[in-house]
């Protein structure tokens, strides 16, 4: 069957009623979670991944999917009314999005966002339908040496690019492969750091570290601080932008989803690096650059079509190869898993149905989220309005249902309880929870993938740089940590580097 | 550098050189047949070079005058953060025994008197009205078995 007639079957999938309805409930969580600063996609993820349990492998990352790609969404109301960052992608929509608002062009600012933010996720949705297939082709000669050096590369990008000091990022990723290897050895079935605990002989559970390290250390480090939120007073005005404007960021919209795709699909740059990299672009390309900052329009285009673009990128990596590039990933990853489901080169053969469901669901998924920021603008400003003092109870709980409700255990609660401090304390101490739980998530397989290639190999090292895919990946990795302790590289990384969490 | 790399730079030390011993400890095999220690081994003596590393950069910078330069990481409000993680390693352990309504009601109450304190009225009318919502939609809506602990007889009947 061709993409065409696949992408068909993967409409009548995504079209199930229960389908359209899970996919209808991420994209609303997600704007919601979104609009909402002081909670992210990963938090919101958690939260629903002990209901996905009970729903099936289609629904349940047609869902967590629409959270990841609906937060995009969101996030921009809040950055262009209130002069917050909803989520880490829409920091640069604070600089001309806000300014827009004060100038009484609030709906023209949400407009162009919600529109482009449309434009820029089909897009990537097109380019993913048609790079995924060949991508996956080209995977299947993968070998573990192949892997063991694909997933050394992926952390090492994501050490580059993670906010501060680079051997903090590879403390964490140390602490996220030990983390991932407690519990019995697959192959030699001998406990690992377990302490002669029951509960830890399948390993640290996924829900209660994530909700500990992202849920409560946020809500901690909100808790310490004073909260002052203020919804901008002027009128919101007409949401649709003119054909001045639309001449003026078109584009804006394609650079931006270009980059967006390109960059999310790179492990850990994802959507915050390509919303901060199209602005640097927009303001190169502008013929007068000091309308930036000021309200200038293309600088709302532009990051918001990177980082719903990017969220699309992000999928690559996960479905073609089964490797996710940063946390969100690695939550869907670990959905999949849960399930039963092996992404990688033969998700597409092996369960065409889920492949193609998903990503027909994101084009339904994205008309939805145009309805839900548009009409529903009245909503999400009201929502903006809820005290963080009422609010902050009410995650703090909901994350402690979410972990308790996957097994009943006390226990993982108490493990919540430990990554929300160690969380917490990382954050204070200037270290970030991306590589670890991105290490984490792919430990028990670079491990399987190294003692395989070993075996194989006969003990041969140099098996790693023998295979060229192997050698460029490794190069590639090794290059990017040297490149950060040469200061003036050094320099230029501390400039970019962001954490996407 | 900050000043405080050093005692997490220690920290991490220790902590990966511990995973050494556990790595050896648990066998490390060789090249043609990994152990169930090796990898965790080798992870341990990476962690422990970065740390080691991270400690001594930030004696250096202290030498050269830049220690203090930052000053305490906490912000003002700090106590808040040892009371709400008091008042959750209290619930864990007092969930199954008094149960899940009763104890969130309480969790709740406290949390709502604790940051930004809210009135006695509020915080018992905002507590009641979420736990039972809660309750609602998770534990009758979606089946999650919540411990019924004091409430047994009713609820469980």
């Amino acid at each position: 069957m061709d993409i065409l007639g696949m992408l068909m079957a993967g409409f009548a999938v995504a079209f199930e009623p229960a389908n359209l309805a899970y996919c209808f409930v991420g994209v609303f969580i997600g704007t919601l979670i979104g609009v909402l600063p002081g909670i992210g996609p990963v938090a919101a993820m958690s939260l629903l991944m002990p209901i996905t349990f009970y729903i099936t492998p289609e629904a349940a990352i047609i869902m967590m999917a629409g959270i990841y790609y609906g937060s995009m969404y969101g996030g921009s109301t809040t950055a262009i009314l209130v002069n917050i960052p909803g989520e880490a992608a829409s920091v640069v929509t604070t600089l001309d999005g806000y300014q827009m608002a004060l100038q009484g062009r609030a709906g023209v600012a949400l407009g162009v966002a919600a529109i482009g933010s449309f434009i820029a996720g089909t897009l990537a949705i097109v380019a993913l339908m048609l790079v995924a297939p060949p991508l996956a082709d080209f995977a299947v000669r993968f070998g573990p040496a192949e892997y063991f050096s694909l997933m050394v590369f992926g952390l090492a990008i994501l050490s580059y690019v993670t906010h501060g000091s680079i051997l903090k990022s590879l403390m964490m990723a140390c602490i996220g492969l030990a983390l991932g290897l407690v519990g019995i050895d697959s192959i030699t079935a001998m406990p690992r750091l377990t302490f002669d605990r029951l509960e830890l002989v399948d390993g640290v559970g996924l829900v209660p570290m994530i909700m500990g390290l992202f849920g409560i250390a946020e809500i901690l480090f909100n808790i310490e601080g004073a909260q002052q939120r203020t919804v901008v007073k002027t009128r919101i005005g007409k949401l649709l932008p003119t054909v001045k404007d639309w001449i003026q960021c078109r584009w804006a919209l394609l650079r931006g989803s270009a980059i967006g795709f390109v960059l999310g699909v790179l492990p850990g740059t994802g959507s915050v690096i390509s919303s901060f990299v199209s602005y640097a672009v927009e303001k190169r390309f502008a013929d007068d650059p000091s309308r930036f900052g000021k309200g200038a329009i293309e600088g709302v285009a532009g990051p918001e079509a990177a980082n719903n673009a990017a969220a699309g990128g992000a999928f690559i990596p996960l479905l073609t190869l089964g490797i996710p590039t940063g946390v969100v990933t690695a939550l869907l990853l670990g959905a999949f898993i849960i399930h039963g489901v092996e992404p990688g080169p033969l998700l597409m053969v092996n369960h065409p149905e889920l492949f193609w469901g998903v990503i027909a669901s994101m084009y339904i998924g994205n008309v939805m989220l145009l309805v839900l920021n548009l009409p529903l603008i009245g909503l999400w400003v009201q929502v903006l309005k809820v005290p963080y003092h009422i609010l902050f109870p009410m995650i703090l709980l909901f994350c402690m249902i979410g972990v308790y409700s996957v097994n009943g255990s006390v226990f993982d609660l108490y493990v919540m309880t430990g990554f929300g401090l160690f969380g917490y304390l990382m954050k204070k101490f200037g270290f970030e929870p991306a590589p670890l739980v991105l290490a984490y998530v792919l430990g028990p397989m670079l491990e399987n993938n190294l003692r395989k290639a070993l075996i194989l190999s006969q003990g041969d090292l140099t098996t790693f740089v023998t295979k060229p895919i192997s050698a460029v990946c490794l190069l590639l990795a090794a290059a990017l940590l040297l490149s950060a302790v040469l200061p003036a590289l050094r320099a230029r990384r501390e400039k970019i580097a962001l954490d996407e969490t | 550098m900050r000043p405080s790399d050093i005692g997490t730079g220690l920290l991490g030390l220790g902590l990966g050189l511990w995973l050494v011993y556990e790595g050896r400890d648990m066998g490390l095999g060789d090249l043609h047949e990994p152990g169930s220690g090796f990898i965790l081994f080798w992870v341990g003596a990476l962690m422990a070079a970065l740390s080691a590393l991270l400690a001594g950069s930030a004696v250096l910078a202290g030498a050269g005058g830049a220690a203090g330069a930052d000053g305490s990481p906490f912000g003002e409000r700090w106590r808040r953060v040892p009371l709400v993680l008091a008042y959750l390693v209290v619930y864990c352990a007092l969930l199954e025994a008094v149960g899940f309504i009763l104890l969130t009601i309480a969790l709740l109450f406290l949390l709502f008197r604790t940051v930004d304190p809210q009135s006695w009225t509020k915080a018992v009318l905002y507590s009641v009205a979420i736990t039972l919502a809660v309750y609602v939609l998770f534990g009758v809506g979606l089946g999650t078995q919540f411990p019924a602990g004091l409430l047994e007889p009713l609820l469980v009947g």
